[in-house]
């Protein structure tokens, strides 16, 4: 009783003893909720990523089709989607160029009004890709669309932040997808996809982007394999274009941190032998893939900048879509007149693409 | 309970510019109208409007004052903190130990083992599900809890801990852990 007593008197002296503090806090508390009010009536309710997919057999997930969302990128934003699943307001059957991709390719983080696939009449741009998507999961898509394919530019998106990386992975988080395998005794790769069913994978480990891109930006273990299993990857891309009669160009696109100088020097850090670190070492690599197979490549670093990202967000903003657009736009000129040049003469090298 | 996420959203550090703003002028004014009287509301007006398109004209600003808002909330959370603790050891258990009542809890010995038997089953079946710890008594809050095992082991003077626990909770932050992984799966 008596300890009871005692401790009541010393937490009333102590709890006036905080009153300063408490008020103190005030503009801290204030601002913080007055934040979260403002958020809670001016902006409408988005979902995340995960919410806009839905299963899908061997490629692991697709987004929804007919969707009228809004969605959660470093803002809302908000997107619709076609009954096929795919952004974009022109249709497969209609379009001039097919950009396949990732979350690049689906334009996450940018409103309709601003996404490359829509900010020009130009041209009819669609685009086939989702968040989250490694190389294996577009290849399948292009060979699934094939027969839609015949005689388009097909644009390949190659996103260095992870696209590399998880060519190689069984698994997003919990959700299963297909990746490439390399047979030691032949030396070939394959594509596994007997893995992927709807139920959650059961070990998904916590992955480290930046420390594995840095190891992509040096001559590691892993960057031979990385690089190797995308050669197999361009090659089948290519292959089914060819039986198409569609054209392929790979248009690569750098995480921020390799063109950022600041952020350049954290992702350097990030390896033991920091000397070997080269951010350009990946569209090297990439480059040299497709010139030996005769695919056209870009380098989007060579086009846009730091000011066409997002803050906070690796994704374009919406003056980067503007750029991506009048990219594609020059693309289709020079496959326009690549056809024209080839119904008279066969061209003797690869078309240059600046 | 007064910290702004770290690594905050577009979207956040946008609406953090006006809370933000509004704040300063309800502060700034209630200063001014001390010294100026009803001029000094009108300057306040003035500046708060001038800070408002100051912040979206340069959105740099509202980023670099997001920052260092942030910091001094941490900075403000970490004193707050360390003086709830000071109070908790220094001031309400000095003042149970007056009168030589010893301020050790009453505990009561086990008298067995505290470890679990494990579940008969293999390794393969334990996979992938979650821990086997027991859970928490449906329909108590950690708060009850807490005075329940304060009146059952005859500590009910722990009790009064309970209001400073209360505003630590808030003041805790579990930043995510950033620790570089070096381990990756080959297949």
């Amino acid at each position: 009783m008596i300890r009871f007593v005692l401790a009541m008197f010393s937490s009333a002296i102590g709890l006036a003893a905080i009153v300063p503090l408490l008020l103190g806090a005030l503009p801290f508390v204030i601002v913080k909720f007055g934040t979260r009010l403002l958020r809670k009536f001016t902006e409408p309710r988005g979902v995340p990523w995960k919410e806009l997919i839905q299963f899908e057999p061997i490629i692991g997930w697709k987004p929804k089709a007919n969707l009228n969302s809004f969605a959660i990128a470093d803002r809302i934003f908000h997107l619709t989607t076609d009954s096929d699943g795919w952004r974009g307001k022109s249709t497969l059957a209609g379009s001039d160029i097919v950009v396949i991709g990732d979350s690049f390719a689906f334009g996450y983080g940018v409103d309709d009004k601003s996404f490359f696939g829509n900010v020009t009449s130009s041209i009819r741009i669609k685009t086939i890709g989702m968040n989250g998507y490694n190389l294996v999961q577009e290849v399948l898509w292009m060979e699934r669309l094939a027969s839609r394919l015949q005689g388009k530019l097909i644009v390949w998106f190659i996103y260095y932040g992870n696209d590399l990386y998880e060519n190689l992975q069984p698994n997003l988080d919990k959700y299963r997808m297909p990746f490439v395998r390399e047979d030691k005794v032949t030396g070939h790769w394959e594509i596994v996809t007997d893995h992927v069913s709807p139920h959650p994978w059961p070990s998904p480990n916590k992955r480290n982007y930046y420390a594995r891109l840095a190891e992509l930006c040096s001559p590691t273990f892993l960057s031979e394999r990385a690089y190797s299993a995308c050669r197999f990857l361009i090659s089948r891309g290519q292959e089914i274009c060819r039986r198409q009669g569609a054209e392929l160009t790979v248009v690569t696109i750098p995480d921020i941190s390799q063109i950022d100088p600041i952020r350049m020097v954290e992702l350097k850090g990030l390896l033991p032998h920091s000397s070997e670190f080269d951010p350009d070492f990946p569209d090297r690599n990439i480059r040299e893939v497709c010139q030996s197979m005769g695919i056209p490549m870009v380098a989007v670093k060579d086009h846009l900048g730091i000011s066409d990202y997002k803050e906070g967000d690796c994704h374009w903003n919406e003056r980067g879509h503007q750029k991506v657009a009048k990219l594609l736009f020059d693309l289709y000129g020079q496959h326009q007149k690549v056809n024209f040049s080839s119904s008279f003469s066969r061209p003797d090298t690869v078309p240059v693409v600046s | 309970m007064i910290m702004m996420p770290t690594n905050p959203t577009q979207s956040w550090v946008e609406k953090f510019w006006p809370a933000f703003v509004i704040n300063f002028g309800i502060l700034s004014g209630g200063v001014l109208f001390l010294i100026f009287g009803w001029s000094g509301i009108s300057l306040s007006l003035g500046i708060t409007l001038c800070s408002y398109i100051v912040g979206v004209k340069w959105p740099k600003v509202v980023f670099f004052v997001y920052a260092k808002w942030t910091e001094l909330a941490k900075w403000y959370a970490k004193i707050f903190r360390v003086f709830i603790e000071r109070i908790c050891f220094y001031l309400i258990l000095r003042a149970v130990g007056i009168g030589k009542q010893s301020p050790r809890l009453s505990l009561s010995a086990p008298s067995g083992s505290m470890w679990k038997p494990r579940y008969n089953q293999s390794s393969d079946s334990l996979i992938g599900k979650p821990s086997h710890n027991s859970p928490r008594k449906k329909g108590n809050g950690r708060v009850g809890e807490y005075v329940v095992w304060a009146w059952s082991s005859g500590n009910l003077w722990a009790v009064w801990f309970i209001p400073f626990f209360l505003l630590l909770a808030p003041l805790q932050r579990n930043e995510p852990n950033v620790k570089a992984e070096n381990i990756y799966t080959l297949f």
